[in-house]
Order: structure tokens, then C-alpha cells, then sequence
């Protein structure tokens, strides 16, 4: 499966990009490509971050990603 | 400059009703997030209720240190879905009942030492009910607002704070 993932913030600057397409059939997939991808400082921030598949919040490593969705990858949150 | 929020008028029971029977209704009178300047005087000012014996503001500052290095500037971003949690986390205060009015803010963009970041205000008959109120917004702001704060300390380095 073909996935846009965004990065946010912090996920961003230790991506270096700011989206990308990548192939996955899994979250834990993605994530496990992502951090082969950008090394030891992304690991760090994905480690830590939330992630919404289609704008809906997914905690399960196993979700199944369906071809062209959209991953935004979300550290943690530092309003105020 | 993006705003967006949530407008209703407070229904204002008549004087000499019998309060202490009468539900509250509470008004969102602003919850949004913008990339201009914000006045927490002005939050105080939407929540002003002719029945509100009680107003509590916060006005969260841009601060000159953090963790012992010097501040020099700041920037929030925000995720797409930040106005719409920030309707939502205002929605849960007004549902808890107890207050009249509730206005939030959050900023956006570039900010110096001094500028508001987050202003809010809730008004209510008494005191108590409005220092609790105003208390469990900011803390659910900080806590579910999908927003991040960069740090750009005066040695000209940066970081973004709470990303390992």
C-alpha cells in the first residue's frame, strides 16, 4: 500500500521533510521503513508521537493501511 | 489570519427567578486559533454576565528562560484539526455546567519574549466555580491541543519542546 505520511513539528526537522509517499500494509510496517529511512533521531520522535490515519486517531500497531491514506505523524503536544 | 469558533448567545434568565433551581446555561463564546496578537483582557470582557459575580482569566506569557538557558523567541504550529479541538475541549467545559461564559485562544506563528500564547477567560456566579473552570481549560488545552512550541534560545539553537 501506497501512504502519504506528514510530519509535524519536531517530527519534521528529524525527518527533514515535510511529507513523503511511502509503502506499508501496516502502521508497525510504516513505522519500522520510516525509522530504517531517517536513522536514530526520527526513531526518537516516533517512539514518543501519536499517529492519525485519515484524520482518525490509531493506537493499534497492527491497523492495516489502505492504499493512497494519509499518515500524520504527531509528537507530543506543547501548547500553552 | 484564520478564525473560526463558535457563537451562541448565553441564555440570561430573567432577575428575581429562582437561581438556585435554574440550570446554567453556558456559552463558547470564542474558541479558536489564530496567528494574531491576543488580548486576555478582551476574553475577560466576551464572558462579562450581568449574573457573573466572578471572572478568572489566564494569560499564558512567552517567557525569557526555560530549563536555565535564555529565551530569545518562540513559534507555535498547529495541525489542521487544532480549531476543531479546541471547539471540542470548550464544548466539554460548558457541558460540566457551573459557569456562564467561557473564551479561548490559542496563538499561532512567531511570538517574542511577552506575548500571549494562550488567553482564556469564564465567568460564573462565584468565585470557585470559575477558578476550576478556567483551571481545567488550560490544563485541557495543553494537554489535547494538537499544537507545538519551538524554542529559539539566544545562542541562536533551537529545539522543540517535550520531542525527544
Amino acid at each position: 500500500m501506497r501512504v502519504t505520511v506528514r510530519y509535524f513539528a519536531g517530527a519534521q526537522a528529524a525527518a527533514g521533510v515535510a511529507q513523503e509517499q511511502v509503502s506499508a500494509s501496516t502502521v508497525d510496517e510504516l513505522l519500522s521503513r520510516l525509522a530504517e529511512a531517517h536513522g536514530g533521531a526520527l526513531s526518537r520522535v516516533l517512539a514518543a508521537s501519536s499517529f492519525l490515519v485519515d484524520g482518525v486517531s490509531v493506537r493499534e500497531p497492527a491497523y492495516r493501511l489502505s492504499d493512497g491514506a494519509t499518515v500524520d505523524v504527531l509528537p507530543p503536544f506543547a501548547g500553552g | 489570519m484564520h478564525c473560526f469558533g463558535q457563537r451562541r448567545q448565553a441564555l440570561i434568565p430573567p432577575a428575581g427567578l429562582l437561581w438556585a433551581h435554574m440550570q446554567v446555561h453556558t456559552a463558547v463564546l470564542r474558541a479558536v486559533v489564530v496567528d494574531a496578537a491576543l488580548s486576555v483582557a478582551e476574553h475577560e470582557a466576551l464572558v462579562a454576565h450581568p449574573g457573573a459575580g466572578a471572572v478568572v482569566s489566564f494569560g499564558g506569557v512567552v517567557r525569557d528562560h526555560d530549563h536555565g538557558r535564555s529565551v530569545e523567541a518562540l513559534e507555535y504550529v498547529g495541525h489542521p484539526t487544532a480549531e476543531q479541538i479546541i471547539a471540542e475541549v470548550a464544548a466539554g467545559i460548558a457541558a460540566a455546567g457551573g459557569v456562564y461564559a467561557i473564551a479561548v485562544s490559542h496563538r499561532i506563528g512567531k511570538l517574542v519574549v511577552g506575548d500571549v500564547a494562550l488567553a482564556c477567560a469564564v465567568s460564573s456566579a462565584h468565585r470557585r466555580e470559575a477558578f476550576a473552570a478556567c483551571s481545567r481549560l488550560v490544563d485541557e488545552v495543553k494537554h489535547r491541543l494538537p499544537i507545538w512550541k519551538r524554542q529559539v534560545f539566544e545562542d541562536g539553537t533551537d529545539e522543540w519542546v517535550d520531542c525527544p
